[in-house]
């Protein structure tokens, strides 16, 4: 008879990878756990930043030193991940209060599932996401520029 | 139940911040749809300090964000660690840090607006002292 350990069923982080086995609603939903922490991080990083006014210290403003280019481009990717992780965060809300999967059906051969029904809903929150990010990206480039 | 309640708070966080997280963040990085070359001055800074409303907008700002965030890392944790009362340490310290770093931003937040308010009412004095 088999021994059976506990959790070995775990993959841990490296499961979040699947060896591309999963769906891109999967993946997104991975993505949306990174770009997630990434956010954090940075949030964090600027509740200490912008702390600093209280001592009257402005670094992110013209002439400061989060005001280079370096950092206007770090800014931008923050932003990217702001864009990707809201409207994908919108579309995880709408399908788990049910919105955008259709009406619950009987389990009847050939079997139906739902991801062709909201994979509309995942089309337009991608191409908003696109619109912000496109829109952050011209800004960059207008910054960088002057 | 309780579980539930915090799912819930941290949904509607999420909403919430998608407004005000979204107008953050366009207000001061997409400065050409407001006609503006750049939003993130001095002197615009220091003008948004001495505001009530963006004290109460930073505050809440920083508030559904800590929750959010910290939530959302307690959630992926709470996943990767098997010990349970592991997990019950995780979700305490962040609970602290989140505290913590809440009381920190809004005192920060307070002071700088009664800095920028001071310096706003020396500049009107100014202006009144010399005519």
């Amino acid at each position: 008879m088999a021994e059976f350990t506990r959790f070995d069923n775990r993959l841990g982080i490296l499961g979040w990878l699947g060896k591309g086995k999963w769906g891109l609603e999967r993946y997104l939903y991975i993505l949306h756990r990174l770009t997630g922490l990434a956010i954090l991080f940075y949030f964090m990083m600027h509740i200490f930043v912008t702390s600093l006014r209280a001592y009257g210290i402005y670094l992110w403003t013209e002439g400061n030193f989060f005001h280079q280019p370096i950092f206007r481009i770090g800014e931008f990717l923050v932003f990217a991940a702001f864009a990707f992780h809201a409207f994908n965060g919108l579309r995880l809300v709408f399908v788990e209060l049910g919105f955008a999967v259709g009406k619950p059906i009987e389990p009847i051969f050939p079997y139906e599932t739902c991801i062709s029904k909201q994979r509309p809903l995942l089309v337009v929150m991608m191409l908003l996401s696109a619109v912000l990010f496109a829109m952050g990206g011209y800004e960059l480039i207008m910054a960088l520029g002057r | 139940m309780k579980e539930t309640k915090y799912w819930t708070g941290h949904i509607l966080a999420g909403a919430a911040l998608l407004f005000l997280l979204g107008f953050h963040f366009i207000y001061t990085h997409i400065a050409f749809l407001f006609g503006t070359e750049d939003n993130i001055t001095e002197s615009l800074s220091k003008g948004r300090d001495a505001q009530p409303v963006f004290l109460v907008f930073f505050i809440a700002l920083l508030g559904l964000g800590l929750y959010h965030g910290l939530y959302g890392l307690k959630n992926i944790l709470s996943e990767l660690i098997t010990c349970e009362n592991c997990r019950k340490i995780v979700a305490i310290i962040l609970t602290v840090v989140g505290i913590l770093l809440f009381a920190f931003g809004s005192y920060s937040s307070f002071v700088a607006h009664k800095n920028a308010t001071g310096m706003k009412n020396t500049v009107s004095r100014l202006e009144v002292n010399n005519g």
